[in-house]
């Protein structure tokens, strides 16, 4: 049975002032699993990513990412585990508006220090190849179509090899037949790398190309098992 | 954070810098100014009272009609346009026949092109030392020697002529602006002989009207000079040539009305032979009161004093300005810092780690305040270009 990369137990999480509560007993996503994750908005999908990056801390409970336990991890630890092992795929893109798709796509590279050797950039080459962007590695997002820029943002979310891939809503300012593309490509790439992904949607349509359909609504609801629609 | 990923955050400042190109460029200026302000100006304080200072200390006893000592000072060691009393060229013979000291008469009275043109004694030049290195000295009535900023300006040289400036154009009876022949180029001195046009006392006298040469009409080559004849004298037509040249033929012809050491001179340096000298020589003009004897030296040192207070209250305002230009500089980063939430949050996001998103913001700051320096120190530099009696100028 193939390792957990996102271990979840016992989690509470609230943010103070407002009367959100997030609680979930048991949530697991194993090596190589390519998750959905769907809700009604506000349910905390994207605070979910945000913990299981370690971005936020729990109130209560343990959240282990990549086999390591996020607990006991300095802020800095917690950083550099995402920038060695986590990739994210964001909904507005967030490119650095004053990088070129090139210098984007290495900045995770960059960041944590890393030279840019000969290997790494052809990687960029064929990754830029395959996401249809290799003639745009020298433009800036200003003039990038929309899908374009999530395009260079899944490269940069990849250019790491990571082990985990989240992704929040990545096609949603995308129309449909763009999305199917970015979404074909996010899938192909993460297969390619042998990543696990987790995907936040509220496109249901796209649900029957995961292994797993996890619904944060009920989950959080019945505050149980871990819930919502699995195939 | 390695030294790598450091690098790395200076190249994205930079980028981020170069991005927003405007917007830094004035950033940059802004304190650029707020830097370089308060620099030029102590430079050029400290450059111009040690000019000053030097020309003053170098002329001993200054000689003029009584008057404003400051204005005679100005005028007879800066050649600046101030409008002063004379005495007349008979008090430079006498202190020359006294033996107590040498005398050197200044009339400066008329321009050419613009430049002051001072009638002198050659050895008015020998004492300030300056040195022909193109040419000769003036010898004749006519001619002229160049300061070298007048003759770069100009792109003028020995051979060529200059026309002095009219008195006044409306004054159809005055006389003819005259045409200098240029002997000699001076070396360059970095004082004000680099701007002035050197003559005889006599040139002078002429281009004021004291003196004059008879034409005569019908030896001159242009044929529309002659429109008829009277009774066997010819009648001059309107075609007169604008400008009067002290030709070798016409100089036999020169004379003056009344007696030279009438004529009137507006300074006299007086260099006395030693210290005993010039205690007597200040003595005894000092109990005349138709001159005026001053020390230059005592005269700069009360109009620095003055300059320096306006300079320092100056000073003081570029300091409030460069202050609240900063305050400025630093509000604008602070705003630039809350419009990047979002990029620092994705950088965050990223995992970039906090002394890479510390080391950007850093950097940005320093590329700027260093780029703000080199121009204020380029600046700096490039005041030392000016001249330096040019606060003096300002303040006078």
């Amino acid at each position: 049975m193939p390792e957990s990369v996102v271990d979840i137990n016992q989690l509470r999480f609230a943010y103070s002032g407002t009367p959100f509560e997030l609680k979930l007993d048991h949530f697991e996503i194993r090596d190589g699993e390519r998750v959905a994750l769907i809700g009604p908005s506000g349910c905390g999908k994207s605070t979910l990513l945000d913990l299981i990056a370690g971005i936020r801390e729990p109130n209560e409970g343990s959240v282990e990412t990549a086999g390591r336990t996020m607990g006991s991890m300095s802020m800095a630890q917690r950083r550099t585990l995402r920038l060695e092992s986590i990739g994210f795929v964001f909904q507005e893109f967030r490119l650095l508006e004053y990088l070129t798709v090139l210098d984007s796509i290495l900045l995770p590279i960059r960041l944590a220090g890393q030279s840019v050797d000969r290997a790494l950039r052809e990687r960029t080459q064929t990754l830029a190849s395959r996401a249809g962007i290799a003639h745009l590695l020298k433009r800036r997002p200003a003039r990038l179509s929309q899908g374009e820029r999530q395009r260079a943002a899944i490269c940069r979310a990849l250019i790491g090899t990571p082990s985990l891939v989240l992704a929040d809503e990545p096609t949603g300012n995308l129309d449909p037949m763009t999305g199917n593309a970015v979404l074909d490509l996010l899938f192909d790439e993460v297969n390619k790398a042998g990543a696990t992904l987790l995907l936040v949607t509220h496109q249901h349509e796209i649900l029957p190309r995961f292994d797993r359909v996890v619904d944060l609504g009920e989950a959080n609801e019945s505050a149980g098992n871990e819930s919502g629609v699995s195939r | 954070m390695s030294s790598r990923a450091s690098l790395h955050a200076c190249g994205l400042a930079w980028k981020h810098l170069s991005f927003h190109g405007v917007r830094s460029g004035i950033l940059v200026l802004s304190l650029a100014i707020s830097i370089a302000l308060p620099l030029v100006m102590q430079s050029l304080v400290s450059r111009g009272e040690q000019a000053t200072t030097s020309r003053a200390s170098v002329t001993p006893l200054l000689l003029g009609a009584p008057g404003g000592s400051v204005d005679l000072v100005l005028g007879a060691l800066w050649f600046l346009p101030e409008e002063l009393k004379t005495l007349p060229a008979r008090e430079s013979d006498e202190i020359n026949g006294s033996g107590l000291a040498t005398a050197l008469p200044l009339s400066m009275t008329a321009r050419a092109s613009g430049y002051p043109v001072v009638g002198t004694d050659v050895a008015y030049l020998d004492f300030r030392g300056l040195d022909v290195t193109d040419g000769r000295q003036f010898a004749v009535p006519g001619e002229c020697v160049l300061g070298s900023r007048v003759a770069a300006a100009k792109g003028l040289a020995p051979g060529d002529t200059i026309l002095t400036d009219p008195e006044g154009l409306l004054d159809i009876g005055g006389g003819y602006p005259l045409r200098l022949r240029i002997t000699g180029v001076l070396a360059p001195s970095n004082t004000p002989d680099d701007g002035a046009v050197f003559c005889d006392l006599k040139t002078s006298w002429i281009i004021a009207g004291y003196g004059h040469v008879h034409v005569e009409v019908t030896e001159t080559e242009d044929p529309e000079a002659i429109m008829g004849d009277n009774d066997g004298r010819p009648i001059a037509s309107s075609a007169v040539t604008p400008y009067t040249e002290l030709t070798p033929e016409l100089l036999s012809t020169l004379h003056f009305h009344g007696e030279p050491e009438d004529l009137p001179v507006e300074a006299i340096i007086l260099v006395p032979k030693d210290a005993k000298s010039r205690t007597i020589l200040s003595g005894r003009l000092g109990l005349r009161d138709e001159v005026s004897v001053v020390y230059p030296s005592e005269v700069v040192k009360e109009v620095l004093d003055r300059v320096f207070q306006i300079g320092a209250l100056l000073a003081g305002i570029l300091v409030a300005t460069g202050v609240a230009t900063l305050g400025v500089v630093l509000l604008v980063l602070a705003l630039s810092i809350r419009l990047r939430k979002d990029e620092l949050d994705t950088l965050r996001r990223i995992g970039a780690p906090r002394s890479a998103t510390i080391t950007l913001l850093l950097a940005e700051v320093v590329m700027l305040a260093a780029l703000a320096c080199m121009i204020a120190f380029a600046a700096l530099a490039a005041s030392t270009a000016l001249p330096a009696d040019l606060v003096l100028r300002l303040a006078t």
